[in-house]
């Protein structure tokens, strides 16, 4: 049972540098914050500030050279491969840029893949893409595959895909980057109003200002450290 | 101040240092296979020279020329004694070889002149002693001797000048021993002799001689001069030899004997070393004009030799292996073509980005290529050089034409396919926003491939055609093309475009069968191989390459079993005794059965040259008279043939011997009368003969029990064995028969082996087998770091889902590993099928030496070839996974 008070990500002192010696950058400086349960954070910043690096250090793509990183409690740095796996499938969702979604696959089929790998039974994991795709408002283009989608059709499955382990934590890397403006916003909206409809707490990075709107808090990074 | 259309030195060397690997791994293969196609020519046709020298050696007299010289012209008005005959005997020798064609002059040793009568009657004691005068030359000299008792023939000058006719003319003659034995002459016995038409003559014995070189030459013109025959003619006893003139003698026999009594040759016998293969066919054309031009008739020379069919054989022998050889050269060639588009492809894969951008920047295509070009050729280039220097190194390198495809491949290729990426940058048609437009590109792309895949089965068809239609045909006879030997590598590519239409719909029903599961690995591989392993070329390369193993392999296998059938057959056991007729063989054979390792042993008659007449007509025959009961047992006791008409051979009381035949054009039906020591023994035709040996005349088989029933007599003297002690137990036993011969199946094997054009076909098959594998094993891995970029990014989007470590090896595996297993099988199955197709067509017969087509064997091992190239994709599996894991998550999914 998680202390109501606990937060959902709890982050301190997190440095990451790459490389070593004069060609040393640090792309994350000291970096604490928490993150409450259900609350979706954008994290803003330039190019270069150091937002995918932290957003990865959150799942556990990458490993910190200080800090930590405790998600739901459950400190995320010391992991093995075996327990970041198992973190990844259970806790902690992803959403790529390039939105990801397997070619060959439709619609459907590329939602129930975190279902999959959860080995969920075949009725339920039917009924629960059924659903993530009603909510993202795909229903009648299940079938089709992602060469058949547009943009902001397939980040949309990609959302639905998301949620479909019932993530507690979804990290979102410019979700919106390779859409035009308008399709972002929608796809932003989405994102919030169905975050909010499955209790999920969301990391989203973008730099676009409109988007920040959307957000309950926004954390701004400059040059590796938290400004605000 | 960017000059869009220069070549930037530093940039490509950049470039080159960036992807060393790949230019290396192009480079070697572009050596090794310019140093392969280069050293089989010269390979072969040195195995072709040794091949046409042992068909000439083999051929012994058959393959002599000789020259018949006209008869010598007697003066009507009476003739004189001629003390200069030798000497003219000598000239028409030199003139007779001057007459021949140059080329074929030089390969003949010098000539054997002879001179010599028929057998004439010695009239002194009795009748049935024979006697034929022979003059000898070779080069000026008799055949050396040495003297046991007297001396050499000497002129009869001192009886008269010559002129009188009255007293029968003396000639002086030596004899060797053994006719001198069993003629019953000495020396200074003075035989009166006479010819068929009663002309006489009074043979003098000079001396007795003992022959220095029994196989000299010289002793060919009359064999019965070292070998008398002593037998019964019509029931009387004849005994027949010859005698030996010298050039002293000469002359009195020429005056002693008319000119239509005196037959001169001049006998040229080849020197097998110095036929070559490209000569010989220059030289079967002198024969024939040779054999055309004069008639004896007109005075002139005339000439007659086998020769010209002998060498015609050998160089069927020799068109068929090099046909073969071809189909093996093509094979690897191609594949390594391909092997080079893929290296090529990789190279562009590589660098899209850096070319894409080049394009933006406004360089031309033409600019583009002609940059890769500059950086490909010095690799190509080196790479053929020191192919064709080690080809030279290895024994000789010929044969520019597939240098100078591999050096056009490899140098051209990078260019080619990266102006064709440049080309894509920007290319609006790629993916048309336009419904309409995207359709009808894609229908373009359906055309476009539908039309390659006619082209490619047109080809097949047509290469097949060519094949079936006149076999493989050698590389430089007219008209010879690589159209014939091109067809095993179409029909792989076609089986690669059928792999290739059949792997999507397969897939999807896969995808289908895995949909309702609930577990990710089975469902996503195959999904992720829906969209990968369907790529054309590694597939198409996989394919070829196997079909190569697959058709190399079945060459070799079917090219030993076919050698090893025919040694098992052409002794008719594992080991074989000939000697002369002797009914102890029997005991022998029943001997040998009892001895170890010996499973059954028989003895037989088999006399070669054997008439047979039927109410058909007649036929000469091999007669083999056998101990039925024991033979069937050898023959079940082997891999020898099936014998089911043996059990019928035994039986009657009386009566004709029931018999078994082979051959014979269907003139030896019914019943049959054998003529056998002067005797006709009847025969009863009951059915048709064991398929043992190569005989070059039909056979006739029989027991011998039923044989004696019917009349004949006829002691054994050959006695075969089987069973791995054979070969031990008859060279035990061998001693002790008289006169005997030793055969064995492992000899007569090895010497097929070593026979010169089967040892390098074989070779060759398997050294283009290898290197096929190695190719294909190359090919799967340039496909793996091709992909691994890709498959890199969409296994790491996984992992970030929350696949496990053991399922992404899993999926690594399934991915490289099936679409190359598929490929591989298919190939093989494709080789297999082509071996079957294109086996009559190859002649292997004529290469292992059966009297038919020999029956396809595809070794069990070919299929190694399949677990060793999986086991290689395995280990590229393992490193990628080891690559893959190495590098954090994050890292892997920014790229
Ligand atoms: N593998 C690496 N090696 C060296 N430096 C790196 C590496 N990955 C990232 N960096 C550097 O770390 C810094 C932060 O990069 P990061 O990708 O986190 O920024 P970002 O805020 O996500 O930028 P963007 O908005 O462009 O995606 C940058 O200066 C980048 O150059
Ligand atoms: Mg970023």
């Amino acid at each position: 049972m998680t202390d109501p008070v606990e937060p959902m990500v709890a982050v301190q002192g997190l440095t990451r540098t790459y490389g070593s010696g004069a060609a040393a950058v640090t792309a994350l400086h000291d970096v604490s914050f928490d993150v409450a349960p259900g609350e979706m954070v954008a994290v803003v910043g330039r190019s270069g500030s150091g937002k995918t690096t932290l957003l990865n250090l959150l799942g556990g793509l990458d490993r910190p050279d200080t800090g930590s990183v405790r998600i739901a409690g459950h400190e995320v740095t010391t992991l093995d491969d075996e327990g970041l796996s198992r973190l990844r499938r259970d806790s902690v969702a992803y959403m790529f840029q390039t939105f990801g979604l397997i070619p060959a696959l439709t619609a459907a089929e590329n939602v129930g893949v975190p279902l999959r790998l959860r080995r969920t039974p075949v009725a339920e994991r039917d009924r629960r893409v059924e659903l993530l795709l009603d909510l993202v408002g795909l229903r009648d283009h299940a079938h089709q595959r992602p060469g058949e989608l547009s943009g902001g059709q397939q980040q949309r499955v990609a959302i639905a895909r998301a949620l479909a382990g019932s993530p507690r934590l979804l990290l979102a890397d410019e979700p919106t980057g390779q859409l035009d403006t308008e399709t972002g916003l929608s796809v932003m909206s989405l994102l919030r109003a169905v975050v909010e409809s499955e209790g999920v707490t969301a990391v989203v990075a973008t730099h676009d200002a409109l988007l920040m709107s959307l957000a309950d808090r926004v954390l701004a990074i400059s040059d590796g450290r938290v400004t605000g | 101040m960017r000059r869009p259309q220069g070549i930037h030195l530093p940039t490509l060397t950049g470039r080159a240092r960036s992807d060393w690997a790949v230019l290396l791994l192009m480079g070697l293969v572009a050596m090794l296979t310019v140093a392969l196609t280069a050293a089989v020519a010269p390979a072969t046709e040195r195995a072709a020279d040794r091949a046409i020298a042992a068909a000439v050696a083999d051929a012994g007299p058959r393959g002599a020329v000789v020259a018949t010289l006209p008869e010598w012209y007697d003066d009507p008005r009476g003739k004189t004694r001629d003390p200069s005959t030798a000497v003219q005997v000598r000239q028409d020798t030199d003139y007779a070889f001057s007459a021949m064609p140059p080329e074929l002059a030089r390969v003949l040793r010098p000539g054997v002149t002879s001179v010599t009568t028929p057998a004439l009657q010695l009239l002194d004691a009795g009748t049935g002693r024979f006697l034929q005068l022979a003059y000898v030359d070779t080069a000026g000299a008799p055949p050396a001797v040495t003297w046991a008792e007297g001396g050499a023939p000497r002129a009869s000058t001192d009886v008269g000048d010559g002129t009188s006719g009255d007293e029968p003319w003396p000639v002086q003659v030596a004899v060797s021993q053994e006719v001198a034995d069993a003629l019953g002459v000495r020396v200074g016995d003075r035989l009166p002799a006479k010819d068929e038409f009663g002309r006489t003559l009074t043979i003098e014995v000079s001396g007795t001689f003992v022959p220095v070189d029994e196989g000299d030459a010289a002793w060919q013109v009359s064999p019965r001069m070292l070998q008398p025959v002593v037998g019964t003619a019509d029931g009387l006893p004849f005994s027949s030899g010859a005698a030996l003139v010298s050039a002293e003698s000469l002359p009195d026999l020429r005056f002693a004997l008319p000119g239509d009594d005196l037959t001169r040759h001049v006998v040229f016998t080849p020197e097998p070393s110095r036929v070559r293969w490209r000569q010989a066919e220059v030289l079967e054309r002198s024969i024939v004009s040779l054999q055309s031009s004069a008639a004896l008739a007109s005075g002139e020379i005339s000439w007659d030799s086998q020769l010209g069919s002998v060498l015609q054989q050998g160089r069927a022998q020799v068109a068929s292996a090099r046909g073969q050889a071809q189909v093996l050269v093509v094979g690897l060639v191609s594949c390594a073509l391909l092997v080079l588009v893929l290296g090529a492809q990789l190279l562009v894969v590589r660098r899209e980005s850096t070319l894409s951008m080049v394009r933006q920047r406004g360089a031309s295509l033409p600019g583009i290529a002609l940059e890769l070009v500059v950086e490909a050729l010095p690799v190509a280039g080196v790479a053929t050089l020191l192919g064709l220097g080690a080809a030279r190194v290895l024994g000789g390198s010929g044969g520019w034409g597939w240098s100078v495809a591999v050096l056009l491949v490899a140098s051209t290729a990078p260019a080619l396919l990266g102006a064709a990426a440049a080309a894509r940058v920007g290319d609006a048609r790629r993916a048309p926003a336009n419904r309409i437009a995207r359709r009808a590109a894609a229908r373009s792309r359906r055309l476009r491939r539908l039309a390659l895949e006619g082209a490619v089965l047109a080809a097949a068809v047509l290469s097949y055609t060519a094949l079936q239609q006149r076999g493989v045909v050698e590389p430089d006879s007219p008209g010879g093309d690589v159209t014939a030997s091109s067809a095993p590598v179409w029909w792989a590519v076609v089986g690669a475009v059928v792999l290739l239409r059949l792997l999507p719909p397969l897939l999807t029903w896969a995808l289908g069968l895995a949909r309702r599961s609930t577990g990710s690995v089975a469902f996503v591989a195959t999904a992720r191989l829906l969209q990968t392993a369907t790529r054309v070329l590694p597939v198409v390369v996989t394919v070829v390459a196997m079909a190569g193993i697959t058709l190399g392999l079945a060459l070799t296998g079917t090219v030993r079993q076919g050698q090893a059938d025919g040694a098992l057959s052409a002794v008719g056991g594992d080991a074989r005794i000939d000697a002369e007729p002797d009914d102890g063989l029997l005991d022998l054979a029943h001997d040998l059965e009892d001895a170890t390792g010996v499973r059954a042993a028989a003895a037989g008659r088999v006399e070669e040259g054997v008439r047979v007449s039927s109410a058909r007509g007649v036929e000469v025959v091999r007669l083999v008279v056998v101990d039925s009961a024991a033979y069937e047992r050898l023959l079940l006791a082997s891999d020898l043939a099936e014998a089911p008409g043996l059990g019928r051979l035994r039986s009657p009381a009386a009566g004709p011997a029931p018999a078994l035949v082979r051959g014979g054009d269907a003139r030896l039906v019914g019943d049959l009368d054998v003529t056998w020591e002067e005797a006709d023994v009847p025969l009863t035709v009951v059915g048709t003969a064991p398929d043992v040996g190569a005989p070059a005349r039909a056979v006739v088989v029989v027991d011998a029990e039923a044989f004696a029933v019917a009349g004949g007599v006829a002691p054994p003297n050959t006695v075969w064995a089987v069973g791995p002690g054979s070969s031990a137990a008859v060279a035990a036993a061998a001693p002790e028969v008289p006169e005997s011969s030793v055969a064995t199946y492992a000899d007569e094997l090895r010497t097929r082996r070593d026979a010169p054009l089967p040892s390098v076909l074989v070779a060759l098959a398997l050294v283009s087998s290898a290197v096929l594998l190695a190719l294909a094993i190359l090919a799967a891995v340039l496909a793996a770091v091709v992909g691994a970029p890709a498959r890199a990014a969409a296994l790491g989007r996984l992992r970030a889902l929350g696949l496990p470590t053991r399922d992404v090896w899993r999926l690594l595996v399934v991915e490289l590993a099936l679409p190359v297993a598929v490929a591989a099988i298919a190939g093989s199955a494709v080789g297999a099928a082509g071996a079957h197709a294109v086996l009559g067509s190859l002649s292997l017969e004529l290469v292992t030496g059966q009297p038919g087509t020999p029956s396809l064997v595809v070794p069990w091992w070919s299929g190694l070839a399949v677990l060793v190239l999986l086991a290689a994709v395995v280990v590229v599996a393992a490193l990628e996974l080891r690559s893959v894991l190495r590098r954090p998550l994050g890292e892997v999914l920014r790229a």
